[in-house]
């Protein structure tokens, strides 16, 4: 054998092959292929492929509900657009919604239930380190500890927060609340918290709403009428009946005229932005108030001039339920009169930080290019302006008769209930702040996106110290999931029949469905079908009275037609129908599952709101306005304020589409989380540098941010975006964020905007 | 059914700075519609996917005199010497004759990048790393946009997909032309304030037309020569002293003999101190 | 003193060399090096170019930088090549055949970054498939490519001097003929290098994008074309210059006789005086008339405190004419400073490198935008050490194994300088492909 075959040979084979091969196609071909390999990736996505068809369906992602239009291959949603004309979304979607149909698949989200992981027992709020167990079970556990508390005749220690009253849910949450004896708590949504209008007149006061069509002046103290999207309030749309409102563009119609701290989107584009000192809204509005009274600029024929003009109680109590204030007398008057002294233009330009002469320009704009009408603020991470501020910020809108005419707060008619739900209505309703500390051993927390930001610690606050659970039924384990000891997911948004409550500030009514664009996973269950359920293991009466969420839906629907009233916005082309044009209850229903809006006639019985007299001032309690100032506990050595803020919906550490990373972490338009917004000189004074880190310190403790300097921030203040949390775009550790939540100290009234802080540089 | 091929168009927007609120809608509905992937969180926004990409402008004024704007960018579409086409290798972008649209093919393109370090506007952007989703999203992708590899340049389009759909129907309806309503991009369909205008740049019927010609429009980085299809309008003299160098065409290079160095100079110190002209009068 | 290497039968005859384990002790970093850097490499290759600190804007970072130089200090190669074979320069035949291995290590190593470079490698012949002929970058890769086979061609012959291979009579007759027809390749690669060391030049200088870069040219040519020739040319043979006294430094041997570096000293000096002359004018026009007339001053592109006008003076000044002038001052070019010039220059034309890389793409073109700085990650850096490894690896092979220094033998038997053999003889020892021809016929033609 080896004598015939030499390394000659064998040299001289292996040559000519290897030519021979690099002159044969296979090279090429090899070539070729491997181009055509990386070209056809078998882990490059398939895209669907099908017949291209269109729905029409309604946002649920944030209260708004704005309308869509559905493009759908293979029965699935890939593209989400607004329609045109709607009176919510005004033809498009926000960013949130645009991507809503990605909502449902991000990593965060919940198949079925899960118990344990909670960030309390060092987990890290994810599945890993929970267990998941079926639903019947998981339903079980629930109606166990609830029954344990039952048992011990501790039902008041139970409570379920509702991220989003105002819909049947919520409804069917107070009924079950009320029967249980446990505390219904609904979230809070904009304009004054509904503590300052329990204040405001002895009698409850009907829902109101904001008539804006005609305004000529808004006055939003902090209110962030132009910021982000349109929706959900209707204040938001500000600019739409205004017209664009940046500079050199002011349309002299309409003015906007915003008093905020904060360098915000609103406040940069408002015809007039006043920067007042932090926590100066109540003195301001006061001052403002000075002015009008003092000049004789307001409403000489209303109730202002009622009660300043004429002795007190001049228009005797009529049987008008909201006229029983009246009787308050005019003590309260001089009390009022006796507060504005303190605060002339020159007093509140000291307190404020805004000129005496702007103050007075202000004031008299206010007070005679009206209609006019002022508003309180609530930033969705800074949280509401303190109950006083508000106070004093509704006295300016019955100086001025906004409280008395249509074209500013009218009251509207509640939506009508489905009968069998209409006969037991639910039980009371509890805000977060009158909870006693500690007293609350289960809370159960509504699965709905949250529009504002709720610090932990004004939960924590509330829980009992040793063996509270906190139950979620949030679609994902985000938020205040991760601190849930059992998560019983519902479907998500556009996954499920769901209702879109009227906006807080509607003028009238509203009612629009929202018909489901995928099927919810297995293990996800409808908060409705829980509680009915439970009530069912409990022995309880059903909460939504024996009928399933649809039938209910389809119910109210029916109510509303009975009702004869109002028109519908049609969703497939934007047309106004009347009503009357519905044959059927069961035509209107279809017609609103397809994305139609049903809006109610104005309420022209009950335009007049007459004089909530105690509205001028409460003269139990005249020391605490004082200073007129809102001011953070101070501290020494905090010489700072820091003031968080952040944007509706995304305030907090919730789920949210992925693709959003693009507008916070794959470009700087919208301010993370994780950045401090500094005023240059102040950046400078402390010894910090743009763009590096610094730690922001507070009497709560401290965290590392990047700071971002900004020539329009208020020098003596900090801003921090309470949201979005780096892991909202995706399944990330929670624990590589400077959660700014963590070092606010929310006061007992559950106020957090200002917090006494201050910066320190990095030592490297 | 074939095209018309002797109907040309030249494709180009009007955005509206003074409208823009800086939502970002736009950059969202870009990314849904053309398949865009998320890349992790060591992207930033420095090795980010973000077709149009909306930069917020400063004039750097303290209060009261502080103001914000906001700039959407997106591939100019470069009508002429356009920067990237005429460097690509291969021919992996090219700008179309008939719409005027500079497409990028990523199936062809090799990575090389030397057409982001030509454009002058920083609108291409290299896929850094393999897209990735969540799991089960392909089944919302949209049907007309195929995903792009990892290694590759990609850009903005004008949402060409769009346009073939468009094509496609109007060709079933057995008509050779799209109408103008036919084809919109994405981001201009989301955008709530209406700041953003597409049409066909040569028709003077269209209200693109009008905008464009008017005294309110300008193109960004204009003297470089490129002939960029994406116009921006304002009235606001900051924004204007900060984005505008155009300087007239009669002294653009290569046809104007030696440019008013001193007149530039004067320009570019207003855009950085508005207070200047003022001292510079008193 | 000669030690019994195991691999004795392969080294040259006559000459010396040390003993295989220190060698191989030699080598071991190296290696090292170069497994650390493949790593590097696998990463980038295997998860994306994630792994560097590239970005979106940084389209092009150190690898690119380095490339352009490597490839600018390669060029000695074809210029020894353009000189020795066409201008006839013979004293150059002393280290031809360490500038051809010189050039090969740059080129390939530069080659293989690039292809890591690249987002889609597998595509790369795309270019020869849909070639973009407006494109520097297609003129860059078509010529770098053939160019890169015209060195290894170049290579070949020097392989097959080796004192094992030369027994096998076809090398011998293949290594014969390939030898005759030399000088074609040396022509051809002198036509290639030319081209594609304008070309990349030219691929800034067309970026009618970036105004920094941008230059107005001849036809399609920009001036960075012919800048980035001359240049190349320039500090090519100032690079070999510091290789060769680094080669003698280490072997701690004199390889090439000292007339060598005096020649390469005053080639160098005056095509340096004239770069500098050129880039000063083109400078001038650039500033006052080319950025000017698309809308940006000299001034905005030197504002950044990070890139001020200190790296225009360094550039043209510290590290153009300095060096030049020194290398064209006789007393100095053959004295010690030679090396100090022939090192400001290599720094100089990096320096040029990177700033119409790096720079052109840190300075903002949006009036909005703000300058940026990025730094290589490990991954970028561990792999261009990969290839300086691999650099390092192939020389020292080469100059154990090969005959890199024709006259090393001679020089080594008569350290006297001044009785060196005749040109004649030295054309000879070319001819013959080393010192060690004993056994074949001195002479072919």
């Amino acid at each position: 054998m080896s004598t015939g075959w030499r390394r000659r040979d064998f040299l001289t084979v292996f040559g000519g092959g290897m030519a021979g091969i690099a002159l044969s196609p296979l090279p090429w071909k090899l070539l070729d292929d491997a181009a055509i390999w990386t070209q056809n990736w078998s882990w490059l996505p398939r895209l669907p492929r099908g017949e291209i068809s269109t729905r029409y369906g309604r946002c649920t992602i944030c209260p708004a509900g704005c309308g869509l239009r559905a493009d759908i291959v293979n029965g699935q949603a890939f593209r989400l657009t607004g329609l045109p004309n709607d009176p919510i979304g005004g033809g498009t979607l926000c960013p949130l919604g645009i991507a809503g149909h990605h909502l449902r698949y991000h990593p965060a989200r919940l198949r079925g239930p899960v118990e344990g992981g909670r960030i309390e027992e060092g987990g890290t709020g994810r599945d890993a380190d929970a267990r998941s167990l079926p639903l019947d079970e998981a339903i079980a556990r629930l109606a166990g500890w609830i029954n344990e508390l039952q048992d011990v005749g501790a039902s008041q220690t139970i409570a379920i927060l509702d991220a989003r009253p105002g819909r049947l849910l919520s409804e069917i949450y107070r009924r079950f609340s009320a029967s249980l004896g446990a505390h219904y708590i609904p979230a809070r949504t904009g304009g004054f918290s509904s503590d300052v209008l329990h204040a405001m007149g002895s009698a409850p006061l009907p829902t109101l709403g904001i008539d804006l069509a005609g305004i000529r002046t808004l006055l939003s103290f902090g209110a962030p009428v132009l910021d982000d999207w349109g929706a959900p309030s209707c204040a938001n749309q500000f600019d739409r009946y205004a017209g664009s409102a940046g500079e050199g563009t002011t349309s002299s119609a309409a003015l906007l005229i915003q008093v905020e701290t904060r360098p915000s989107a609103t406040a940069q584009r408002a015809g007039l932005w006043l920067r007042n000192a932090p926590g100066s809204e109540c003195a301001l509005a006061l001052g403002l108030a000075h002015v009008i009274v003092h000049e004789g600029l307001y409403d000489r024929t209303g109730t202002a001039g009622q009660l300043l003009d004429g002795d007190g109680d001049a228009r005797p109590s009529s049987g008008d339920p909201l006229n029983q204030g009246a009787a308050v007398g005019s003590s309260a008057l001089c009390g009022y009169r006796e507060l504005l002294a303190h605060y002339p233009p020159e007093q509140t330009a000291q307190l404020t930080g805004i000129s005496s002469a702007t103050i007075r320009d202000v004031a008299r704009r206010f007070a005679t290019a009206g209609p006019a009408v002022a508003i309180p603020g609530q930033d969705p991470g800074g949280g509401p302006l303190d109950p006083q501020a508000q106070q004093a910020i509704w006295n300016l809108n019955l100086l001025t008769g906004a409280l008395d005419r249509r074209r500013g707060f009218v009251s509207r008619r509640a939506l009508p209930l489905p009968q069998r739900l209409a006969d037991a209505p639910g039980g009371a309703v509890t805000s977060l702040s009158h909870v006693p500390d500690g007293s609350l051993r289960m809370l159960i927390v509504d699965g709905a996106l949250p529009d504002h930001a709720l610090p932990w610690e004004l939960l924590t606050r509330k829980l009992a110290r040793h063996g509270a659970r906190l139950v979620s039924l949030s679609p994902f384990r985000s938020g205040l999931a991760r601190h849930a000891a059992l998560r019983i997911p519902a479907p998500a948004p556009l996954e499920f029949w769901e209702e879109v409550p009227t906006p807080w500030d509607a003028p009238t009514a509203t009612l629009a469905i929202a018909a489901p664009l995928a099927e919810p996973p297995r293990g996800a269950l409808h908060p409705s079908a829980l509680l009915e359920r439970i009530a069912k293991l409990l022995g309880m009466p059903s909460p939504g009275g024996d009928a399933d969420y649809l039938m209910l839906l389809r119910e109210r629907a029916a109510a509303v037609f009975l009702t004869a009233r109002g028109h519908v916005h049609r969703g497939r082309d934007g047309r106004r129908v009347p009503l009357d044009d519905y044959d059927s209850a069961e035509a209107f229903w279809q017609e609103l599952a397809a994305g139609g809006c049903w809006i109610d006639d104005a309420d022209k019985t009950v335009a007049r709101l007459g004089p909530a007299r105690r509205a001028f001032l409460d003269p139990s309690q005249p020391t605490s306005w004082d200073q007129g100032i809102a001011s953070a506990p101070s501290a020494a050595g905090y010489p700072l304020t820091l003031m968080p803020f952040g944007p509706r919906s995304m305030a907090g550490e919730e789920a949210l589409p992925p693709v959003m990373a693009k507008l916070y972490r794959e470009s700087h338009l919208r301010s993370s989380p994780e950045d401090v917004h500094v005023h240059p000189e102040t950046a400078r004074r402390a010894g910090v540098e743009d763009g590096l880190p610094a730690w922001v310190e507070t009497p709560a403790g401290k965290r590392r941010f990047q700071v971002q300097t900004d020539p329009a921030v208020h020098p003596a203040v900090i801003h921090i975006a309470t949201g979005p949390a780096p892991a909202s775009f995706g399944d990330l550790p929670q624990e590589e964020y400077p959660a700014v939540l963590e070092l606010l100290s929310p006061n007992e009234k559950g106020v957090w905007r200002m917090t006494p802080a201050r910066l320190r540089p990095v030592e490297c | 059914m074939s095209r018309n091929t002797t109907h040309r168009v030249r494709y180009g927007m009007a955005i509206d700075i003074d409208r823009c609120t800086g939502c970002g809608a736009c950059m969202v509905a870009c990314a849904v519609e053309n398949n865009v992937s998320v890349p992790p969180p060591p992207a930033g926004d420095r090795k980010g996917l973000t077709w149009i990409r909306v930069y917020r402008l400063h004039n750097e004024r303290p209060y009261p005199e502080s103001r914000t704007a906001y700039l959407p960018l997106l591939c100019q579409h470069c009508g002429h010497h356009t920067p990237c086409v005429s460097v690509c290798p291969q021919h992996a972008t090219d700008i179309d004759p008939e719409t005027g649209i500079v497409s990028q093919i990523p199936e062809r393109c090799l990575g090389c990048r030397y057409c982001m370090a030509a454009c002058p506007y920083h609108a291409r952007y290299f896929t850094w790393w393999d897209p990735v989703w969540p799991a089960g999203m392909e089944e919302i992708f949209n049907p007309d946009v195929s995903p792009r590899m990892r290694g590759v340049v990609e850009k903005c389009n004008f949402c060409h997909g769009r346009r073939q759909v468009a094509l496609q129907r109007a060709a079933a309806e057995g008509r050779r032309q799209i109408r103008d309503d036919e084809y919109r991009p994405a981001c201009l369909e989301a955008c709530p304030v209406g700041a953003i205008h597409f049409g066909n740049l040569d028709d003077p019927k269209q209200e693109l037309y009008d905008l464009v010609h008017g005294e309110r429009a300008f193109r960004l980085l204009e003297r470089l020569g490129t002939e960029p299809k994406i116009y921006y309008l304002s009235s606001q003299p900051w924004v204007r002293r900060l984005l505008h160098n155009g300087i007239p065409a009669s002294r653009r290079h290569p046809d104007g003999g030696r440019p008013d160095v001193a007149a530039l100079r004067h320009q570019q110190v207003l855009a950085r101190d508005p207070r200047a002209e003022e001292r510079r009068r008193s | 003193m000669k030690l019994a290497s195991p691999d004795r039968p392969l080294i040259m005859r006559g000459v010396e060399r040390t003993s295989l384990g220190r060698f191989l002790l030699w080598l071991v970093p190296w290696l090292a090096l170069l497994a650390f850097g493949l790593y590097g490499a696998y990463l980038c290759l295997a998860l994306g170019l994630n792994q560097t600190n590239l970005d979106n804007r940084f389209a092009f970072g150190l690898w690119i930088f380095l490339d352009l130089a490597v490839i600018a200090l390669g060029a000695g190669a074809f210029f020894t090549g353009f000189l020795l074979y066409i201008l006839r320069r013979e004293e150059l035949a002393d280290l031809i055949n360490s500038a051809v291995v010189v050039g090969f290590v740059c080129y390939s190593g530069a080659v293989v970054i690039l292809m890591i470079d690249v987002g889609q490698p597998l595509r790369a012949w795309f270019t020869f498939w849909h070639p973009n002929v407006h494109s520097m970058l297609t003129e860059v890769t078509f010529c770098i490519t053939c160019y890169l086979l015209v060195l290894f061609i170049e290579y070949i012959p020097i392989v097959l001097r080796n004192r094992r291979l030369r027994r096998i009579p076809a090398f011998l007759v293949f290594e014969f003929n390939l030898h005759k027809v030399m000088v074609v390749f040396a022509a051809v690669g002198t036509f290639l290098s030319f081209f594609h060391q304008g070309s990349l030049g030219g691929l800034y200088g067309v970026l009618q994008g970036r105004p920094f870069a941008f230059r107005e040219g001849f036809a399609i040519w920009p001036t960075t074309f012919f800048l980035f020739i001359l240049s190349a040319i320039a500090v090519g043979p100032a690079f070999l210059m510091l290789v060769t006294r680094l080669a003698e430094a280490l072997t701690r041997k004199r390889l090439v006789h000292p007339r060598v570096y005096t020649l390469l000293g005053r080639i160098s000096g005056w095509l340096l005086v004239s770069y500098v002359l050129l880039k000063s004018v083109d400078t001038l026009i650039w500033l006052n008339r080319t950025a000017p007339a698309v809308g940006f001053l000299g001034h905005d592109f030197y504002v950044h405190a990070a890139f001020g006008t200190w790296i225009l003076f360094a550039e043209i000044v510290l590290f153009g004419l300095a060096p030049a002038l020194m290398l064209l001052i006789p007393r100095v070019r053959q004295g010690r400073w030679a090396i100090v010039a022939a090192l400001l220059a290599c720094f100089g034309i990096a320096l040029n490198r990177f700033v119409m890389t790096i720079q052109t793409l840190s300075l903002p073109s949006l009036p909005f935008d703000k300058l940026l700085l990025y730094w290589p990650s490990w991954q970028e850096m561990a792999s261009f050490l990969a290839v300086i490894a691999y650099a390092v690896i192939l020389f020292s092979l080469s100059y154990r194994y090969l005959p890199l220094y024709p006259r090393e033998r001679e020089l080594q038997a008569d350290r006297d300088p001044d009785s060196v053999a005749p040109r004649a003889a030295s054309r000879t020892t070319l001819a013959v492909g080393g010192a060690g021809a004993g056994t074949l016929p001195t002479s072919r033609r």
